[in-house]
């Protein structure tokens, strides 16, 4: 995947994961929502660690994967051709 | 205006309890705002199915 399929399928993934957050704060019992929010979670977690690996820091903390210091290189992921 | 004992509810919101059916794929719930069909109405939809009590009528 290209830098930006990998940051859009990131996005979809922790979208949805969150939409679902916020049905099981009103559904808390419900099994097939919470099995459903694990999976688009893990799928997420997996993405986040591919898009670090390939395109360079995404959060500051993620900086500290690395062997030198790659924060401070820009753009930084939010600005235009951010890990483009 | 001092609030009375007496004085309890103003309102009381009544929001249908929504149940999982069907969700998007995580490409097309971003695409469309939400991970839930039910969810996604246009501002005239949302009228006919507020008025229908949760379920979707054409009047």
């Amino acid at each position: 995947m290209t830098h930006n399929e990998l940051r859009l399928a990131l996005q979809s993934y922790r979208f949805a994961a969150h939409d679902m957050l916020l049905y099981l704060d009103t559904h808390p019992d419900d099994e097939k929502a919470f099995a459903l929010f694990k999976s688009l979670t893990k799928k997420a977690n997996e993405l986040q660690n591919a898009y670090i690996e390939k395109c360079g820091p995404l959060t500051a903390a993620s900086a500290a994967k690395f062997d030198e210091f790659r924060w401070l290189e820009c753009p930084w992921p939010w600005e235009k051709g951010g890990n483009a | 205006m001092e609030m009375t004992r007496e004085c309890r509810c103003l309102g009381y919101g009544y929001v249908p309890i929504q149940q999982l059916n069907t969700v998007y794929s995580a490409e097309d719930a971003l695409k469309k705002g939400s991970l839930f069909p039910e969810l996604v109405l246009t501002i005239e939809e949302y009228g006919k199915v507020c008025k229908g009590g949760g379920k979707r009528y054409d009047s």
